[in-house]
């Protein structure tokens, strides 16, 4: 279903290229209206729409007795064939917009626990309320935890299905009939936080867990979670619902708000893994937050370097035990469902899902594209693509139609497909290189772009990275800016080793030189040499 | 507007249709029965007696018996209607209209499409223009049906992007 916004542009849209000329009604309108007919709604019904007077019975600018008759005559005549219809056809469905008599109120929600619940986020807390088919209700995110242990009850007036829907499949589906009371097991507190209750019809109640709804354990120390998520079956997925509720924020102390980061992520892979790691992850919220609940994690917290930094230690962690990539897909993916996934962290985490040697890594990746196609930048679509991916090669297949000439952000379409040998982007290929701008230079598209444009022919391009490289190695020694200078050699080595021997996906790695953490493995090369030469010499070597 | 004369109501349908014929639209309203219900409107309008309040209290009564009427021909014909909650798509439709008629919004669009080129472009224009389906545009373009898609949700992602900040600005 398309939203309202683009229900706009596609009617702006339209407007914009129609071509048919608007036919002017004014005329022929006033004709009619002048011959006494009137619109198809009957008086009650215009009332009901909102005239602030009696709407005219007999329509029409000039009346006459036959006007009259002839009016009450076709809606009499209409009511009996509504009444017939709706005789014919008594489980016709009626549109929510329908003017008709309100619906009979089928639902009572009785709240036995002091919590409020809206109708909508202006309006005030029900306690005890009965719901109109179509409400919705909401649960302040203020509110404190409902527990169904205490009860919840939900009375129906009439037959009719209740569900529970719940983050990771259908909790219950049972038909109800009369009262049903929610109700929680023993020993087990269900956290509702962000719940919204929908009544959709009548005849259909769901209840949406929107947020979490997981089991959780009773002693909320780091042994007392760690015994838990030993103890438990499918601990690891109770413990990503747990963080999801910010459930263990709190638990662990008082951080709930670091909900909506990558924290929960590391905590993932330290809690199930030792309890090293879980230390190393309490740190890291300790770093974060150091003095309690409030607006700890401000988006600037969350820059492009703490992002990588943060995402090369989950990274760390998550290779000790391969088997937890499944755990971070879910996780990304029910974060992305959310639309709380933080798009930087995500920016740097793909980036080591889709750079990195691990293939079960890219298909995390991979099922993240299905839910959240925005969280990728063009290098990362780019990268996959040259890993076979066909919905990828599909996704740059567009965006390579899209660029336009001059469009920087279709620079590594133009390279893929320069390498593929499709000479397209050979103009934009060449504005590159005239152009080394400190991003296309730092981002490892320069370079590819002179080996692109290299194999389309331009036997010149690799002599104009040179000059460039060159000259930001020196601004970057002579800044003593150290870290940049080494970047510098390592793109023009792998550069060079790339260009020695073509084809196959290496290039790819250009892409994780510029936007990961610098590599161990060096790329010997001549046309480097004196390059490391100086940095070695300016590192101390 | 009450004891209207024909004047009146020819110039009172003429500041109107535009907005009215564009919210039906938007709604969802094909070009079929598009003028029959334009004047069902108007002429529901006429002989609702309405009492003058004001050019937006006009406007949204216009727009309640459109949506009205509207939904009751689809009801007529047994057709669910392919639509977001009423009550959102007429706040949208509001917001688009704003005190302008549209018109800002789309002179923002206007120059985004100017920004357009090639393929992207060619696109947009077969299918809104001239109404060229997917399968169709597709085997025009030499591109799959799926690659047609994309371009086009892109594209109009993009254009989405640029007219709010044009219109924000």
């Amino acid at each position: 279903m398309k939203s309202s916004a683009d229900r706009i542009l596609d009617y702006a849209l339209g407007r914009h290229f129609s071509m048919e000329p608007t036919i002017d009604l004014s005329e022929r309108i006033a004709q009619r209206w002048a011959e006494g007919e009137g619109g198809s709604l009957q008086p009650d019904e215009l009332q009901a729409l909102g005239s602030s007077t009696k709407p005219k019975a007999i329509r029409g600018g000039h009346r006459t007795g036959l006007g009259h008759w002839r009016g009450w005559i076709l809606a009499a005549a209409c009511l009996l064939l509504l009444w017939a219809a709706a005789a014919l056809l008594p489980t016709a469905p009626r549109l929510v917009s329908d003017p008709g008599p309100a619906q009979p109120r089928p639902w009572q929600v009785q709240l036995s626990e002091p919590i409020d619940l809206y109708r909508g986020p202006e309006s005030k807390a029900l306690r005890s309320s009965t719901i109109l088919a179509g409400d919705t209700l909401f649960m302040a995110e203020t509110s404190p935890e409902l527990s169904l242990g205490a009860g919840l009850t939900l009375t129906a007036r009439g037959p009719a299905l209740f569900s529970i829907e719940r983050l990771h499949g259908a909790l219950q589906i049972a038909p109800l009939a009369g009262e049903l009371t929610l109700a929680g097991q023993p020993g087990l507190a269900w956290a509702l936080n962000g719940v919204a209750l929908s009544f959709e019809a009548p005849s259909r109640l769901s209840l949406q867990l929107a947020g979490s709804f997981s089991p959780a354990p009773r002693d909320w120390t780091p042994s007392g979670v760690l015994a838990f998520l030993r103890e438990e079956r499918e601990a690891d997925q109770a413990l990503l619902l747990m963080l999801t509720s910010g459930q263990l924020g709190r638990g662990i102390g008082d951080n709930a708000n670091l909900l909506g980061t990558g924290e929960e992520l590391i905590l993932v892979g330290g809690e199930v893994l030792s309890e090293e790691v879980w230390r190393r992850a309490q740190g890291l919220i300790r770093d974060i937050a150091p003095s309690g609940p409030g607006d700890m994690v401000a988006a600037n917290y969350w820059s492009p370097e703490r992002a990588r930094e943060q995402s090369q230690q989950f990274a760390e962690m998550i290779a000790e035990e391969p088997a937890l990539w499944g755990v971070l897909g879910a996780a990304l993916r029910g974060r992305a469902r959310q639309g709380v996934l933080n798009p930087r962290f995500a920016m740097a985490l793909l980036d080591l899902l889709i750079y990195g040697e691990e293939p079960r890594a890219r298909e995390q990746a991979r099922s993240l594209w299905m839910t959240d196609p925005a969280a990728f930048n063009p290098r990362q679509v780019v990268a996959m693509a040259s890993f076979g991916y066909f919905e990828f090669q599909r996704e740059l297949e567009a965006q390579w139609a899209l660029a336009g000439e001059q469009d920087w952000e279709g620079l590594p379409y133009a390279i893929y497909a320069g390498m593929e040998g499709d000479a397209r982007g050979e103009q934009l290929l060449d504005h590159a290189l005239r152009n080394p701008e400190e991003r296309t230079l730092a981002s490892g598209e320069f370079g590819l772009a002179a080996l692109a444009l290299e194999s389309l022919g331009e036997s010149g391009a690799w002599d104009l990275v040179q000059d460039p490289f060159e000259a930001a190695f020196e601004a970057a020694l002579l800044a003593g800016e150290l870290t940049r200078a080494q970047q510098v050699v390592l793109q023009v080595e792998a550069l060079a080793a790339l260009r020695r021997e073509p084809g196959g996906k290496a290039w790819v790695q250009i892409f994780r030189l510029a936007t990961g953490p610098l590599p161990t493995k060096e790329f010997s090369d001549e046309s480097s040499a004196s390059l490391r030469q100086r940095l070695d010499l300016a590192l101390g070597g | 507007m009450s004891k209207q004369s024909t004047h009146q109501v020819e110039q009172f349908v003429k500041c109107h249709q535009g907005s009215v014929r564009g919210f039906l639209s938007f709604m969802g309203c094909g070009r079929d029965r598009l003028d029959d219900l334009v004047q069902d409107v108007f002429l529901s309008f006429l002989a609702a007696n309405f009492e003058d309040r004001g050019e937006k209290a006009t406007r949204a009564f216009l727009r309640r018996i459109a949506r009205n009427l509207y939904l009751k021909a689809l009801e007529r014909e047994r057709r669910q209607p392919k639509m977001l909650n009423p009550e959102l798509l007429e706040s949208a439709w509001v917001e688009f209209e704003s005190d302008d008629a549209g018109d800002g919004y789309l002179d923002a669009l206007r120059v985004c499409l100017g920004g357009l080129r090639g393929r992207a472009l060619e696109v947009l224009r077969l299918r809104y223009a001239e109404s060229i389906q997917l399968i169709p545009l597709a085997a025009r373009l030499g591109l799959s049906e799926s690659g047609v898609k994309s371009i086009l949700v892109r594209t109009k992602g993009k254009l989405r992007d640029c007219v709010d900040r044009r219109v924000g600005a």
